[in-house]
């Protein structure tokens, strides 16, 4: 059963509208959402309150807020707090493409984990944890989000639609201008790389200096 | 020698899993159950007794047989979740359990003798007496081989023994003692073999410092990875440990196993079935593989050319992909 590679319609919506509503408006859409998988995905509910309690910050790269998912009791509760929040007892961070990726069942985190496209602190277990009780139901943000909308569901499909459009085509006008402004050949060596390859040979130095330092000092002490 | 199907036998680590990898083309899945009687007790995996239920009449209703995961070893004095585990399996209509315990396997024979036995990866049965020990004892009739044998040393076996066998297709490469290596215990002190996981998931930390991200076991530092470099999964046998001032993989690389560009010679060999390894992986992970060996297989039955390594080196650890112990030139 190959899997549908294709971004799913609410991205942009999501992306889009998380980007300019308010904070209680987002938070009332998100707590509306658990509200439908309770009715929708009941199983996914009562296995997330049976995780180790735990509050888990999901921070998506390209989003403003980041989400507070509290598992490990009942009921579990999501809400939107201020990116630089902190506090939380494991974080989760990518881009919202790759979460909602990630939720619908459609990526494989390990995979991610290798290429470095997922990133995680914290807690592990509830991590792990988190991602397999997720794995086990197959969701649709989609339809969740749809569902939220009722008799408008066509428009806002229409609408998402839209903004998807228009945001794939500022993408497609920023990598022109990357490309642009780097050609190939001309690629900038990774600082961050290179500081963190110097710091390494700079301890390892340090330590070998160090004990040569303590046989000289051993000899010194020996020839005194 | 004898040429026949070759078997794919699928990871299912959670129900969803289990139908993706029927759908996608598993001849067999295998699955375990919620708690430390299997070597992947990870949170949120595996199948409680209503789900492996519902699991069997699923995948039997598309002629995949489903096989029980029960390959962990009891405690002494608490077998009981080990029983528990084979009543269950028999009781939800699965097609085998894999089994690594002697004590396990004799309750497993003597309770439900019709209950077809295979011997977990776990028993580390390398060679021919061991195999028939196990054959003459307790009537196994599938062995899952180590990760330790060449092609050559599996058809050598098979000849011996005539017993069917499994092999690992793809997957991680071993530490080369298999159901032997207590590595991780000594940093978290829970053993793997009873606990059911080589690095649990309690004791496993990730911090990002300096553009670099370290990950640890039960406190020690087992790697660091610079920015944009492949990540490796923090078990003990993959760690990068400091010696002579240098960082370096001193057990095993980070790298996958695969076997697609080599199943003619599995074939050859007279193996019976091949395994994909990853109950703990997802099932987007388990769509792709799975698809791709089903491809991979029903071209060899066709007749038609071998399939290179390449297609899923992106679903290995380290981005890389090796024959193993199968190609093995160091004897």
């Amino acid at each position: 059963m190959p899997m549908d590679t294709a971004h799913p319609l609410p991205l942009a919506l999501l992306r889009g509208a998380a980007t300019v509503m308010p904070e209680p408006a987002l938070s009332a859409i998100a707590d509306a959402v658990l509200r439908g998988l309770r009715k929708t995905h009941p199983k996914l509910l009562r296995n997330l309150a049976t995780l180790d309690a735990a509050v888990v910050h999901v921070a998506a790269d390209d989003l403003p807020y980041r989400f507070a998912l509290e598992v490990g009791r009942e009921p579990v509760t999501i809400r939107i707090v201020e990116r630089n929040v902190t506090g939380a007892d494991a974080e989760i961070r990518a881009t919202v493409a790759t979460l909602v990726d990630l939720v619908e069942g459609r990526i494989d985190s390990d995979t991610l984990f290798f290429r470095r496209d997922l990133r995680i602190t914290g807690n592990t277990s509830v991590v792990v944890g988190l991602r397999n009780v997720l794995d086990r139901e197959e969701l649709s943000l989609a339809s969740e989000l749809e569902a939220l909308c009722g008799p408008l569901a066509k428009p806002a499909r229409r609408l998402a639609r839209t903004l998807e459009r228009v945001a794939d085509a500022a993408g497609r006008r920023l990598a022109s201008m990357h490309r642009t402004l780097h050609p190939p050949g001309a690629e900038q060596q990774d600082l961050s790389s290179e500081i963190d390859r110097c710091h390494s040979e700079i301890a390892a130095l340090t330590a070998r200096l160090g004990a040569l330092e303590s046989r000289l000092k051993r000899r010194a002490d020996k020839l005194a | 020698m004898s040429v026949r199907y070759l078997e794919l036998v699928c990871p299912a680590g959670t129900p969803a899993a289990l139908r993706t990898a029927v759908e996608s083309g598993a001849d067999t899945v295998y699955c375990g159950f919620r708690d430390c009687t299997n070597a992947r007790n990870y949170p949120g995996l595996n199948l409680d007794f209503d789900e492996l239920r519902e699991g069997v009449a699923f995948a039997h209703a598309r002629d995949c047989k489903v096989l029980v995961a029960i390959n962990t070893f009891p405690r002494a004095g608490a077998e009981a979740p080990w029983h528990r585990a084979v009543d269950q399996a028999a009781a939800a209509g699965a097609d085998a359990v894999i089994l690594a315990d002697l004590g396990v396997l004799d309750y497993a024979t003597r309770a439900h003798p019709q209950l077809r036995r295979h011997l977990s990866v776990q028993a580390s049965a390398a060679n021919a007496p061991s195999i028939r020990f196990y054959q003459e004892l307790f009537d196994v009739r599938r062995v899952v081989l180590p990760r330790v044998l060449s092609v050559d040393e599996v058809a050598e076996l098979i000849d011996e023994t005539g017993i069917e066998t499994e092999v690992f297709a793809f997957g991680s490469v071993g530490p080369m003692s298999e159901g032997r290596c207590f590595l991780s215990s000594y940093l978290t002190g829970l053993s793997p073999t009873s606990e059911g996981a080589c690095a649990p998931a309690s004791h496993v930390a990730y911090e990002e410092a300096g553009g670099r991200v370290n990950s640890r076991l039960g406190g020690v530092t087992l790697n660091s990875f610079a920015r944009g470099e492949p990540a490796a999964y923090p078990t003990p046998c993959k760690g990068r440990y400091v010696t002579h001032g240098r960082a370096s993989y001193l057990f095993e690389e980070p790298v996958g196993l695969n076997a697609i560009s080599i199943l003619p010679g599995l074939k050859q060999a007279g193996v019976t079935a091949l395994k994909i390894e990853g109950r703990q992986r997802s099932r987007a992970y388990v769509a792709e593989v799975v698809a791709t060996f089903r491809r991979a297989l029903d071209a060899l039955d066709r007749g038609e050319a071998v399939t290179p390594l390449g297609a899923l080196s992106g679903s290995t650890e380290g981005g890389k992909e090796t024959h193993g112990a199968y190609g093995k030139g160091w004897r």
